[in-house]
């Protein structure tokens, strides 16, 4: 680990959006353009999404079932990795800057 | 006591049960903390089924599998949109929200940008939003009981507007949560168990209904379309649309002025609408191919022998593009434009979003949107299934085009025909209870917000920011009484119009005003308030205006526009949420001076995790 942040300070704050916004683009940015290949797939390769298997066309298991266990597994991976960086971001900050701090060293404010 | 008693059983249990655990959860509640957000203590399990049983409305429950019927492929988007606009709250919204420890959503319009003004602004929005989205579950209500024990419409609407209000007065956001948390597995369980013992019974599966349907009027290989066995007379309450399957004929009870529009042809591609006026008792006779537009409150007689109406071709129903989407000539965008008001409608619901502030913490508040994506994802791939065999089984439904009741009539119609018709009334009264459950569970969030809306944000903060936590404690329960009457008188008020669109209405609201305020709120430090209201009016305006202008086409009052300008129209959202996040970046930049001073901490208290000890909620009582 590198050197300790000042939690008010502009660096700080700077990584941690900058990090949380790259994750949450990355993750919206997957899901997009996988909804969104589905209606140019519809319109250009018809043959292939109107194929059926089982019944349904392979278009329909598509955004009938299958859209949904991707959306699960990619908030579970949202989640996990935005609160790896939550913990990685708590061990950036300069323990001296916290808000606490000073109170806690105080003995008055100590409870028995 | 006759069969047909056996769904109002079912209703009338699922009636009592929230009543019970309102009154249970009464004793719950106390401080004004409990009523306004649950005292933030809200454990993710719980949380993730009540959001989940809060989103999942009539629209939800009953309306995506009537869409699928009537509209098939293209309608599964709607299923989509909604769960993916959970993704992007869990991405860009939940965490950020929650650490900001508010009662209300336009609490968050006014710390933000320090201004007083944007809280008007955002309760106004909210309001709006709330009270259209409600109309719809009451007029649910009142429709479903009257289908089931023919009661008379308000019956519906007071059952669910007492219950709900008496609820919201007693329990507030605490008392409501135990009991959406109850409806989402109500509803988890009516939408998925009937339709398996049905697939059982009819030893038909999701594929084979999907195949049938597909097949069902398909040009060569397809099966016809049953045909009326004698005449049928309905009355329609509002204006719609009859297209003739085959030839045939109808008569009406009065002189009404129709359009008919005649199928596209080489020489005319696009279809043309004529005038003509259809004489009190004289049979008009329709082709095949042509749709009759008719006024509100005609009652039709259609002839025995005509084929069903409305019903869409099996390669219309099977594949994408169809009458869904392909109104306009410009399906793909359509279908674009659709899922982005889908996707920024839900990320921007204020009564969903106001459910975040009860978490305890951020982490909390992610891991509870992750559970309701998955409770949803469970959940919306059951809609379509019903709507599949529906079209197979109750084509019935479409001659007036009540294809939302696919849920509550198919179980009986199915398991009469197979000769066990208390099984069929047993599983339809599932479905209903699942339904009540859904006009309920709606409504009691709506009216958490509404009255979150006048007590908190009108009375609190605008009107008296002195009063005591106690007289705001107060003022709730007055806002909820007040809010519930006025949902009552507006319920059955509405009997007779047709408010289908509102859900949409709120939708597009919600996308172009507090989506693109939260996300930027969020997000982009130089945001102000010039910028964000300049973002919201813009937004909501072009929205509402365009909502507004392609309905009066649909009734002809405006004329018809060009394809293109049509398609943006009835869908606005691809091109209206980009105006609003334009404007507000735009005019945030041009007006530099008015971020607020301490934005750089605001955006901390955001952002960082609450272990650093920043963590002061904005309301704190």
């Amino acid at each position: 680990m590198g050197t300790k942040l000042d939690l008010f300070g502009e660096a700080y704050l700077r990584v941690l959006m900058r990090r949380q916004l790259l994750l949450s683009c990355t993750v919206a940015g997957a899901l997009l353009l996988f909804l969104g290949a589905i209606p140019l797939l519809n319109r250009y390769l018809p043959h292939v999404m109107e194929s059926r298997l089982l019944g349904l066309t392979v278009s329909w298991w598509v955004l009938g079932v299958g859209v949904f266990p991707l959306f699960t597994g990619l908030a579970w991976l949202y989640v996990r990795l935005s609160n790896d960086f939550e913990d990685e971001a708590i061990g950036m900050v300069d323990v001296a800057t916290l808000p606490g701090h000073r109170r806690a060293a105080r003995p008055e404010n100590t409870k028995p | 006591m006759g069969l047909e008693m056996i769904p109002s059983i079912f209703v009338a249990g699922i009636v009592v049960a929230t009543v019970c655990l309102g009154l249970y959860a009464t004793r719950l509640s106390r401080t004004t903390s409990d009523f306004y957000v649950a005292s933030r203590g809200v454990s993710p399990l719980w949380n993730s089924s009540a959001i989940s049983g809060e989103f999942l409305s009539a629209a939800s429950f009953m309306g995506i599998a009537g869409l699928v019927m009537k509209f098939g492929y293209d309608a599964l988007w709607y299923a989509v949109g909604y769960a993916a606009g959970f993704v992007f709250l869990l991405l860009f919204i939940a965490g950020p929200l929650r650490r900001f420890g508010a009662y209300t959503i336009p609490d968050f319009a006014e710390g933000r940008l320090d201004s007083k003004g944007m809280r008007t602004v955002a309760v106004v929005f909210a309001l709006a939003i709330s009270f259209f989205y409600l109309m719809p579950q009451m007029k649910g209500a009142g429709i479903t009981l009257a289908q089931l024990v023919g009661s008379p419409y308000w019956v519906g609407v007071v059952t669910v507007g007492v219950v709900i209000t008496a609820n919201v007065i007693l329990g507030g956001m605490k008392g409501v949560t135990l009991v959406q948390a109850f409806h989402y597995w109500v509803k988890q369980f009516a939408i998925t168990v009937p339709i398996f013992v049905l697939f059982a019974v009819t030893g038909a599966g999701y594929g084979a209904n999907v195949g049938d349907a597909g097949r069902l009027g398909a040009k060569d290989t397809g099966t016809p379309i049953a045909r009326l066995a004698q005449d049928v007379t309905t009355k329609y309450p509002a204006a719609g649309e009859l297209r003739f399957t085959s030839d045939g004929r109808v008569e009406a009870a009065r002189t009404i002025a129709a359009r008919l529009i005649a199928p596209p042809t080489a020489d005319a591609p696009r279809p043309i609408a004529k005038a003509i006026s259809l004489e009190a008792h004289r049979t008009f006779e329709g082709k095949q191919g042509e749709t009759l537009i008719f006024p509100d409150g005609a009652e039709l007689t259609l002839k025995a022998g005509m084929a069903l109406p409305n019903v869409p071709s099996g390669e219309d129903w099977i594949h994408p593009f169809g009458p869904l989407t392909g109104t306009y000539e410009h399906p793909v965008l359509y279908t674009y434009s659709l899922v982005i008001a889908l996707i920024c409608g839900t990320a921007g619901l204020p009564h969903i979003l106001v459910r975040f502030y009860t978490n305890p913490t951020a982490r909390e508040a992610k891991k509870t949107t992750f559970m309701v994506i998955g409770f949803l994802s469970v959940f919306y791939i059951f809609p379509a299934m019903w709507g599949a065999m529906g079209r197979d089984f109750i084509p019935s439904l479409y001659i007036d085009g009540a294809t939302d009741l696919v849920t509550i009539r198919l179980p009986e119609q199915v398991l009469t025909a197979l000769g066990d018709p208390v099984l069929g009334r047993v599983l339809g009264g599932i479905t209903s209870a699942g339904a009540f459950a859904a006009f309920m569970t709606a409504f009691s969030g709506l009216l958490v917000s509404v009255a979150g809306g006048f007590a908190h944000d009108i009375y609190g903060r605008i009107l008296r920011p002195a009063a005591s936590p106690e007289s705001r404690l107060f003022a709730f329960k007055v806002a909820a009484a007040a809010g519930g009457a006025i949902a009552m008188g507006l319920g059955v008020l509405v009997e007779d119009f047709d408010i289908g669109m509102l859900v949409g209405w709120a939708l597009a609201i919600g996308a172009s005003t507090f989506f693109p305020l939260l996300l930027l709120g969020a997000w982009f430090r130089g945001l102000t308030k010039t910028g964000a209201v300049a973002g919201m009016i813009g937004g909501g305006v072009a929205a509402v205006g365009s909502v507004v202008f392609s309905m009066l086409v649909d009734k002809g009052i405006a004329a018809a526009p060009a394809p293109l300008v049509g398609t943006l129209t009835s869908q606005p959202a691809i091109w209206t949420v980009p105006l609003a996040l334009t404007l507000m970046v735009g005019v945030s930049l041009a007006t530099k001076s008015m971020v607020p001073r301490d934005a750089r901490l605001k955006m901390l208290k955001l952002h960082a995790p609450e272990e650093l000890g920043l963590k002061a909620d904005y309301i704190e009582d």
